[in-house]
């Protein structure tokens, strides 16, 4: 994805003067999202192009009147780290991005130029798991992590049905500070623990979700947790569900741990997948080619 | 569970060289009689604690190269695991080496000999990094590797 250009760049390109879709993050290099969204514009028989875009600070208002003015511009997608700040640009929001604080998908309406947001990273999570989603809602849930991907999963879980959930992050202490005012942390239905006693806490749980960067390619740590520590959760208190946000690599060490100790895996790019789906429907209000898209991912992800 | 860091005088890439290959680990983990490759991801570990002889099968589970580095033990009477982190120094000239390395018994608490050389890990691991860092630093590294080949199929 070397060719990626600016805001500023796109705007003055060819591109520009077409029905386009973007991506706005910093940064988007190595996104994934235009290779499934391009396929899915293909298969519609949709002409439009999908095109991530590196968005500077210095082009973030630029970035906003083009939205609203542009008639070319059909609907972006949003991620780091705008997912928050955009949110004070756009015209009406989802229940769901006031509840999270956060958007990942936005569309123009063609006659006002007004912006809708929504968040599809809670679809996104639930979708691959809805199967499980009985026997997720009667025990704890453990979540490594307690940042902004955590904050959606958090959301989703809740709103699906579960009643206890356990936030597993370095500072337990700051991570309750900032989830009060959207969430009811008093409640007893959100724990916020540190990384020495998640394992106390995992005994009970069924699903566990790694929405830490821990695993993705070049980050230099391959698992939330230490290794011995999961293969022992998983050995001694399973089967359980381990669901890892990360999807490149497509096996990370977490699920790999898991699914050697007999647990069932959720691989991050069945939520990249259906996060992507329910922006194309929304956008375009027609179906996403979930096959066709899974096997392009499978081509291109890492796979060790 | 054991997790020791040591700074090496070895350029990032050179580090990660010598540590992606579990064979090489005998030159240093003091505590461990023999390593053999089974496949580029599968190695078999040999060692002998108090009067029993322990061998475990490892598979590789991520490697990222000049990153990290991990693996499982997939089959045996010993449950280790390993994850070594690497991160550049002075521009890449020197490494820090995370070196987390963990032993459990699959059923049952372990016997007396095997509770000791788990006890004891901190403490060898932070001894076994340091002949790393020696080994790694002369240059004899690959040497002591040799060494040993030539042995073993003389």
């Amino acid at each position: 994805m070397s060719n990626v250009k600016t805001f500023s760049e796109f705007v003055n390109s060819p591109l520009a003067k077409q029905d386009h879709y973007l991506l706005f993050g910093n940064p988007v290099g190595h996104s994934l999202s235009p290779v499934i969204h391009s396929l899915a514009l293909l298969d519609a028989g949709i002409q439009a192009t999908y095109s991530a875009v590196t968005l500077l600070p210095e082009e973030i208002t630029a970035a906003i009147a083009w939205m609203h003015q542009c008639e070319y511009f059909q609907g972006a997608n949003v991620t780091i780290p705008y997912k928050q700040s955009f949110m004070e640009v756009v015209d009406e929001c989802g229940e769901e991005v006031l509840a999270t604080g956060a958007l990942n998908t936005l569309r123009r309406d063609p006659e006002s130029g007004f912006l809708t947001a929504v968040n599809t990273d809670i679809e996104g999570f639930l979708a691959p798991i809805e199967v499980y989603m009985d026997r997720i809602a009667e025990a704890p849930v453990l979540i490594f992590g307690s940042g902004g991907a955590a904050r959606a999963v958090v959301y989703a879980l809740l709103s699906a049905g579960a009643e206890e959930i356990v936030l597993v992050s370095r500072r337990p202490e700051d991570a309750k500070h900032s989830y009060r005012g959207e969430f009811d942390v008093d409640s007893g239905e959100l724990q916020f623990v540190g990384y020495d006693q998640w394992m106390a806490f995992a005994e009970d749980a069924f699903l566990l979700v790694n929405a830490t960067p821990a695993g993705m390619l070049s980050f230099p740590v391959g698992c939330p947790v230490p290794i011995g520590e999961l293969g022992t959760v998983c050995s001694m208190y399973g089967p359980k569900l381990l669901y890892d946000l990360v999807y490149n690599p497509y096996d990370t060490p977490f699920l790999i741990v898991g699914h050697r100790f007999g647990s069932d895996t959720c691989h991050g790019v069945e939520m990249f997948l259906h996060q992507a789906a329910a922006s194309f429907r929304f956008w375009t209000g027609c179906e996403f080619p979930l096959d066709l898209c899974r096997k392009e991912l499978e081509r291109r992800l890492y796979v060790g | 569970m054991a997790h020791e860091s040591i700074e090496v005088n070895v350029p990032l890439s050179k580090a990660y060289e010598m540590l992606c290959n579990p064979v090489h680990f005998t030159k240093f983990l003091e505590r461990i009689d023999s390593i053999e490759k089974i496949n580029s991801q599968t190695f078999e570990y040999k060692t002998q604690i108090g009067s029993e002889e322990f061998r475990w099968t490892t598979n590789i589970i991520d490697n990222l190269r000049n990153t990290r580095f991990a693996w499982i033990t997939i089959n045996g009477n010993l449950n280790q695991t390993g994850t070594i982190r690497f991160t550049p120094l002075d521009n890449g000239n020197r490494t820090r080496v995370d070196f987390t390395l963990d032993y459990r018994t699959f059923f049952g608490e372990p016997e007396e000999a095997l509770a000791q050389f788990i006890s004891d890990l901190p403490g060898q691991l932070d001894k076994d990094l340091n002949r790393f860092k020696e080994l790694a630093e002369s240059d004899t590294f690959k040497d002591e590797v040799e060494t040993a080949s030539t042995e073993v199929s003389a």
